[in-house]
């Protein structure tokens, strides 16, 4: 049996929309695993968790990124804001003085490994909170 | 030092050949293997032979399955079939196997001339070019567009664009998939799986190839098409997402050759000196340009000149040996190919591929392999090229390189 072109053309039309709002909800719904920053390890690259830890340091780039190095006490693990990143965010009404040295704050993001060492990267503004002392 | 550096070179190139043949896998799937093992590599080095001989073998074996398999019925979808199987369906699969091996030779050996002698200037033409890399992707998903000619067509190119670029937003920044594997099930079910379902609804059948040494084609064409292909495979090579397919159709257009033969010479040609520029992009351009050139960073942090010589020495002996192992591979297959049955095969293939996808990314890999495939097959059955489908890259690089990416992940709420 030769199936009709239309019929798979409408087929195939379905299964990317259909599969494409799947994978949609899926997306905002399963919330990334929480996890200590002393608990995040080299296997976890590639995959997005959300943290919280004292700010200890920030340092800003000539090119408008944000450096910020969160801690839990026991390890410390670099969450850079880059400069799109930063101008959003001051869209918002966020800028780089609202960062203050020793409050906590919640980032999620994917964990990448820079020149050997691991970060948090966020990529939507939600994904970085200033929790307060 | 250079008994262990042939040991790891050969091992490589076995690696490469076998990831070549298996259509849908790359090297990027076996680099956190690689990563795991690395304890018992004594030297870092060895690790990063081992990568560059895999990565140059895969690239002149992986011609073999996109030939070979998931051919479509010759008559029934002649608009969207790709060179290769164009080729063999006219009994010329073998000569098909030959020009992706004279191109992606004439292309490397060009291509590792360019960066030992051109290699200082890759930084400069880099940093030019960066601030501005979203106008050439732009340009790139315009010119695939207008490039279908029929306003229909052309509709249905922005349509799979669309859904395949909103395909590649959600899975590159969502939690379903490690991001490192994201890539596997999408490309497998965009540029595998569908295309061996289409051969499989259309009951396709090989016809006999035949064996020779000729190509239906001049050496002026032949030798265009690899300095083209070399062009091109450097500006794949620095800039993000832009296929290989594009490039080469892209290339076509300017070059003014417009046929199967000298297509498959500037395809390879691009894939190889992509992958000379990309696995070499750490010394040029201080930036990792693929999933290999990443991992080499990891293990050498520092490259020197002389690692750079290390590197080029290891790819042309990789390609040395690679190059009659494909062209036997590409003599022998055929005659086991017409003899089976191909639907069967193109079944199995699949059946293969989605195991691998559920192994590697679980339940949420394969829904996105399945999305992926629809996609895939709206190509086949609207007649689009299929390097529309690479709007998966795009259209998320556009996002990024026009700093828009925050506020869209924000509106999406992903």
């Amino acid at each position: 049996m030769r199936l009709s072109k239309n019929f798979l053309l409408i087929l195939s039309i379905f299964t990317s929309i259909v599969g494409l709002i799947l994978i949609y909800f899926a997306s905002i719904n399963i919330e990334p695993q929480k996890i200590t920053i002393s608990d995040i390890t080299a296997d976890m690259e590639g995959r997005r968790i959300v943290t919280t830890g004292n700010l200890v340091e920030k340092r800003e780039h000539k090119d408008g990124h944000l450096f910020l190095t969160v801690s839990d006490n026991k390890t410390k693990i670099q969450v850079p804001l880059f400069s799109d990143f930063m101008n959003s965010l001051n869209q918002a009404g966020i800028t780089a003085d609202d960062f203050q040295l020793n409050e906590r704050i919640s980032v999620k993001g994917i964990v990448e490994n820079y020149k050997g060492r691991l970060q948090i990267v966020p990529k939507s503004l939600d994904d970085v909170k200033i929790l307060g002392d | 030092m250079l008994v262990e550096i042939f040991i790891f070179s050969l091992l490589g190139i076995v690696l490469g050949v076998l990831l070549g043949l298996l259509p849908g896998l790359h090297l990027n799937n076996i680099l956190p293997l690689f990563a795991s093992l690395s304890f018992l590599i004594p030297n870092p080095h060895y690790l990063v032979v081992l990568i560059i001989s895999t990565a140059i073998a895969q690239v002149f074996t992986s011609f073999i399955p996109s030939v070979y398999l998931g051919a479509p019925d010759g008559e029934a979808n002649s608009l969207s079939i790709l060179p290769g199987h164009r080729l063999l369906l006219e009994g010329r699969g073998y000569e098909a196997i030959r020009l992706t091996v004279i191109g992606g030779f004439g292309a490397l050996v060009i291509s590792i001339i360019t960066v030992l002698f051109l290699g200082n200037y890759f930084s400069l033409l880099y940093n030019i070019i960066r601030p501005y890399i979203a106008y050439p992707l732009i340009v790139v998903v315009l010119f695939i567009i207008f490039s279908e000619k029929q306003i229909k067509k052309m509709l249905y190119a922005g349509l799979i664009i669309l859904l395949s670029g909103v395909l590649g937003i959600l899975v590159l920044n969502s939690s379903l998939v490690p991001s490192q594997n994201a890539l596997f099930p999408t490309f497998a079910g965009l540029f595998a799986i569908s295309i061996l379902i289409t051969s499989i609804t259309e009951k396709a059948k090989i016809p006999e190839q035949k064996i020779d040494t000729e190509l239906k084609t001049s050496r002026f064409n032949i030798t265009k098409a690899i300095v083209l292909g070399v062009v091109a495979g450097v500006l794949v090579g620095l800039l993000p997402a832009v296929g290989v397919s594009q490039a080469a159709t892209f290339m076509q257009y300017i070059g003014g050759l417009g046929e199967a033969r000298t297509f498959l010479v500037t395809l390879s040609g691009i894939n190889t000196a992509n992958e000379v520029i990309s696995l070499n992009s750490l010394y040029l351009i201080s930036n990792p340009r693929s999933g290999a050139s990443v991992a080499i960073e990891r293990i050498l942090p520092d490259i020197s000149f002389n690692e750079v010589l290390l590197f080029l020495g290891v790819t042309i002996f990789a390609s040395g040996i690679a190059v009659p192992i494909t062209l036997f591979l590409g003599k022998t297959i055929p005659k086991f190919l017409v003899k089976i049955n191909y639907t069967v095969l193109s079944t199995l293939v699949i059946f293969f591929l989605t195991i691998m996808i559920s192994l590697i990314t679980g339940v949420y890999g394969l829904l996105i392999g399945l999305t992926a495939t629809g996609i895939g097959l709206l190509c086949s059955y609207t007649g689009v090229r299929r390097s529309n489908c690479m709007g998966i890259l795009l259209v998320p690089s556009i996002l990024f390189f026009t700093g828009l990416n925050p506020l869209i992940f924000t509106l999406l709420n992903i």
